[in-house]
């Protein structure tokens, strides 16, 4: 059987971190593979508008996926919209393991699979997840035209999402359990302004309930005075925050309490050869220009990596005679 | 070939057809709907003249959609003989979709 074909570098992801490092990748000079069992974008995707891009003063975040995605294959990055089931340190190279059975050989991996919407894991959400409750406003919002929808959470996410949501609802609850938002200023700011939102203070929910498959209300209670309350509406949109997608981060890979993968600056992970970026890896700031950002790192320290490691190889097999 | 269907044609091309019909609902907003473009665009193709592949674009059809209790993009119905045999929402992927629509299509064609 023929031995597995063997790259410079396989990212595993397609959001702006994956996409980055696949083109600074390819101006490096790896054989780089790019794997994305989705839409290339990742979360940026699927945000209505970008403003906060350098470069972009406004842009819509599918328009701008597909910008960073004709950029990678510009330089002709390969793409293969596969399933990855396990990526396997080794001495010599990595494998990556898909979901066909296939098996890959690489000299370094770049993690960029980045993370998934936190659950409320209260009693209906997932019951009504799709019927009601939902983790994207973009994608779901235009069924809530003219109904009343809460949008749970406090940061830069919920702030958005209650703010896209206004243009479509006739009335949008911003349920946050603090007295105060997290979101940025600007956001805040504009939050506070929209006359169809509400912000309902010191509130989490306890349950969302609903009627002939349908959500129609959700239980609240408020974490100062232990009150209760049910508020009727039509759609429960849930921004508490992302967790890291870690399942192929292999084992022996130092990651924090949340999960997430501790690197060094250079997006290193403690196993040589295995880098981690964007959402996925501990950092201060998410953000799209964070993640484009840890690509480009990242991918300059691979290749780095790749030359030093084929050099060590070529000086290992040079006959003795030379 | 694929139909697009709407509130005019739906009940002509889904409810009453003779053959078992796959409702790709979609949004031009929803990425995780243009990712599972390939997969159905190629069980169309393996089911040639045995599944109806429909496409349904949820923006231009909220009514209909709000009827048919779809409120969550991408959602895949699967229908024979009028009924509702299976729905598949949310983030669903090609393998997953591929396995449904196999057994579905065991079960009904």
């Amino acid at each position: 059987m023929p031995e597995p074909e063997m790259y410079d570098l396989i990212i595993i992801g397609g959001g702006p971190g994956g996409l980055s490092a696949g083109i600074y990748a390819m101006r490096a000079v790896l054989k780089t593979v790019l794997f994305e069992m989705g839409m290339p974008g990742g979360q940026m995707g699927m945000s209505d508008e970008v403003e906060n891009y350098p470069g972009c003063e406004l842009i819509g975040g599918d328009e701008l996926s597909k910008k960073f995605l004709k950029h990678a294959q510009s330089y002709g990055l390969e793409m293969i919209s596969q399933k990855v089931k396990a990526v396997e340190p080794g001495l010599e190279f990595h494998s990556v393991q898909l979901v066909t059975g296939d098996s890959m050989r690489t000299h370094s991996v770049i993690l960029a699979t980045g993370g998934s919407p936190v659950k409320l894991n209260i009693p209906g959400e997932s019951v009504y997840y799709g019927s009601g409750v939902s983790y994207c406003a973009v994608c779901d919002g235009f069924f809530f035209k003219d109904k009343t929808v809460v949008v749970v959470g406090g940061g830069d996410s919920a702030a958005e999402e209650a703010l896209y949501l206004a243009k479509l609802a006739k009335q949008v609850y911003l349920v946050h359990r603090r007295d105060t938002l997290r979101a940025g200023m600007i956001l805040q700011q504009r939050v506070k302004a929209e006359c169809k939102i509400e912000i309902l203070w010191n509130s989490i929910p306890t349950a969302i309930n609903g009627d002939d498959g349908e959500v129609n209300a959700v239980s609240l209670k408020n974490t100062k005075t232990g009150d209760q309350r049910e508020l009727a509406t039509d759609g429960v949109f849930i921004f508490i925050g992302f967790e890291p997608n870690n399942i192929l981060v292999p084992t022996g890979t130092k990651l924090n309490t949340d999960g997430f993968v501790i690197t060094d600056e250079q997006c290193a992970t403690n196993i040589s050869g295995i880098y981690a970026i964007g959402d996925l890896r501990e950092k201060y700031a998410k953000q799209i220009v964070t993640a484009a950002a840890d690509g480009c790192t990242a991918s300059l320290s691979a290749a780095h990596f790749v030359e030093k490691k084929k050099a060590i190889a070529d000086v290992c097999e040079a006959p003795e005679d030379l | 070939m694929t139909i697009d269907v709407n509130k005019e044609n739906y009940d002509k091309e889904v409810l009453e057809s003779s053959i078992p019909v796959l409702v790709d609902f979609w949004g031009p907003k929803c990425t995780n709907c243009f990712a599972l473009l390939p997969t159905v665009e190629q069980l169309e193709k393996e089911y040639k003249d045995k599944l109806k592949v429909t496409k349904l674009d949820a923006s231009q059809n909220r009514r209909l959609c709000m009827n048919l209790k779809v409120m969550k993009l991408p959602t895949i119905l699967l229908v024979h003989n009028g009924e509702e045999v299976d729905r598949i929402k949310g983030e669903i992927t090609p393998e997953q979709l591929t396995e449904k629509v196999n057994t579905f299509m065991n079960q009904n064609s």
